[in-house]
């Protein structure tokens, strides 16, 4: 029996000695990681967004039932060495999608945050994969409601639909649709984040101000572009998405 | 005695077992061709296959596809037709009406860009524009979705075509797949160049016409399936309501541009144009042979042809030899 003990415990001695010998001894410390989340606040001049909200913008009236858009390119810039891509990940920013998980990076200091809204052309394009054959909770696949052209396929980088009083009288009078789409209506976003990431959940808060998206559009004669029917108009407002959204914090 | 626990486990759980899905079936489905007609590329990942294609001809006369159930793809696509239609312009639901011809759909499988402005990359995707458009079914593809997900015969369609449920993918690949399938190559002409037939006088003229330098219509027209697939504007306006090409791509130089499209079963498809505004053959040779407007995106080749009034009739006697008849009652297409 002392025997049995002995040959055993001495087995598990050499099990021991391989596999510590194994080890780096130099022990690396754990590297301290964040998730980062995003999150719109919307916003229409400063009052909280709400579709049952009749909203003055630029002397016009306005209802919006539906404002939605894609984030996507997204990459943080550190205090030092080369931006953090964010790859493949792609956000569909609406009113109730809340805080949206966008990648884990090092622990520390990121002064900027970049993303472009819209869609990449290769992804555009939908020559190879398209938005039929993505997974249902990709947010690039087929949205109700729709975000993707079917007729000249590809997406809808960014959605704005509701009601207008064309005349001033109080009464919406017609419906008002701003779809922005096709390459050239990608618009880039840089903020000035000043974000210390921390271990655990951090939040990168938004603000995204429909006033601010409709700047100089006169909303009661110009409250139509499905881009290609009236491109200035779509390149008025793609120019005025950088403004548009800001960091809170 | 002492396995009675097991047993009633064994049965609990055979008890709470789903009835077996039906296995892939992946029966293989081959075009069958004439040797003047090249076998299509298709797609990795909507091989042929007899499932998919029973299945695509199920959806392609299913009116749950559209939001009211009052119309099918066949509504505008009839077979006897060469699966185009009679109208200048086809009703969707509840009457309304687009703005394009419905065009035929033989030959489909050669397609790169498809619909008359190119906008659809594919013909995999292409059935999401009727599903989805306002003008004609007017039902978002996920909702076409729920609706079959609901039907007991298309769950098993589904599953033993693609092996998984109706969902955007599935329900335009098999829409794909059945349109593959329209082959159309039986015509008299086709039964000529194989050496079967022989044209009769006027077609004879008529097709030496066609493929000389006099009236270039080969060079537009040309090949197996009578187009290059190319986009050209053919003077059809001066000032077009509807951009064509140019609505996709926004380029000026696109504006009244549209694709050309096949001639096979020419005479079954009038009226004719883009927006069906012309109602005959004779309409259109007459307006190829006066060389159109002088719209700045024409085509060069579009230009007056001087062509007398028997050489226009031997054109149009030759464009009846590209009629396939089998094709228009092959059993295979039918609901």
């Amino acid at each position: 029996m002392t025997k049995f003990k002995f040959s055993t415990l001495a087995l598990l001695a050499v099990f021991a000695l391989a596999f510590s010998a194994c080890d780096n001894d130099d022990e690396t410390p754990e590297i301290q990681e964040g998730t980062v989340n995003m999150m719109f606040e919307y916003t229409v001049d400063g009052a909280a967004f709400d579709t049952a909200q009749v909203y003055d913008i630029n002397g016009t009236s306005v209802r919006f039932t539906l404002a939605n858009f894609y984030v996507g390119g997204i990459e943080l810039m550190p205090e030092e060495g080369d931006a953090i891509p964010v790859e493949g990940n792609y956000l569909l920013v609406t009113p109730e999608a809340g805080m949206q998980e966008v990648t884990t990076v090092p622990a520390g200091h990121y002064h900027m945050v970049n993303f472009f809204v819209g869609v990449d052309p290769a992804i555009n394009s939908q020559s190879e994969d398209d938005f039929t054959s993505r997974d249902a909770d990709d947010p690039l696949a087929i949205q109700f409601p729709a975000m993707h052209w079917n007729w000249n396929s590809g997406y809808r980088f960014l959605r704005v639909d509701g009601e207008v009083d064309t005349d001033g009288d109080g009464v919406m009078d017609d419906t008002m649709a701003f779809h922005l789409g096709t390459d050239n209506m990608l618009q880039n976003v840089s903020l000035v984040a000043h974000k210390d990431v921390e271990t655990g959940s951090n939040m990168l808060h938004m603000e995204f101000d429909l006033a601010k998206l409709f700047e100089g559009v006169d909303l009661s004669t110009d409250y139509v572009t499905h881009t290609m029917n009236n491109p200035e108009l779509a390149a008025a407002v793609r120019d005025n998405i950088p403004a548009a959204i800001s960091m809170m914090h | 005695m002492r396995y009675f626990p097991f047993l009633l486990l064994l049965l609990f759980f055979t008890s709470c077992e789903k009835e077996p899905a039906s296995p892939v079936d992946t029966t293989p489905y081959v075009l069958e061709l004439p040797p003047h007609f090249p076998y299509p590329d298709i797609p990795e990942d909507n091989e042929l296959t007899e499932a998919r294609v029973a299945l695509g001809k199920m959806l392609f006369f299913e009116p749950a596809l559209s939001v009211d159930s009052s119309i099918t793809c066949g509504s505008c696509h009839k077979q006897s037709l060469a699966f185009a239609d009679d109208l200048s312009i086809s009703p969707g639901v509840r009457g309304r009406l687009g703005f394009r011809n419905s065009p035929t759909l033989v030959n489909l499988a050669y397609l790169t860009k498809v619909n008359k402005d190119g906008g659809v990359p594919k013909l995999d995707i292409q059935a999401l524009v009727p599903i989805e458009d306002h003008a004609e079914m007017n039902l978002p593809i996920l909702h076409a979705a729920e609706r079959l997900n609901a039907d007991p015969e298309y769950v098993d369609a589904f599953q033993r075509a693609y092996g998984e449920p109706a969902n955007p993918f599935t329900i335009t690949r098999a829409l794909g797949a059945f349109q593959r399938t329209l082959i159309s190559a039986n015509s008299t002409y086709d039964q000529y160049l194989m050496g079967e037939v022989s044209l009769n006088a006027a077609a004879e003229r008529g097709r030496q016409l066609f493929f000389s330098d006099a009236t270039n219509c080969s060079n537009c027209h040309g090949g197996f399936n009578f187009t290059e697939n190319g986009f050209f504007n053919n003077g059809l306006y001066e000032t077009y309501e509807d951009w064509g090409r140019r609505r996709v791509t926004g380029l000026p130089e696109d504006d009244g541009v549209f694709r050309v499209p096949t001639l096979r079963n020419i005479a079954l498809t009038a009226p004719y144009m883009h927006d069906g505004s012309l109602p005959d053959l004779q309409a259109v040779l007459e307006h190829y042979n006066t060389g159109g407007t002088t719209h700045p995106n024409k085509d060069h080749r579009i230009r007056p042809l001087g062509l007398s009034t028997e050489q226009l009739a031997d054109l149009e006697a030759f464009l009846h030899t590209l009629t396939d008849a089998s094709f228009l009652t092959d059993q295979r297409f039918k609901p």
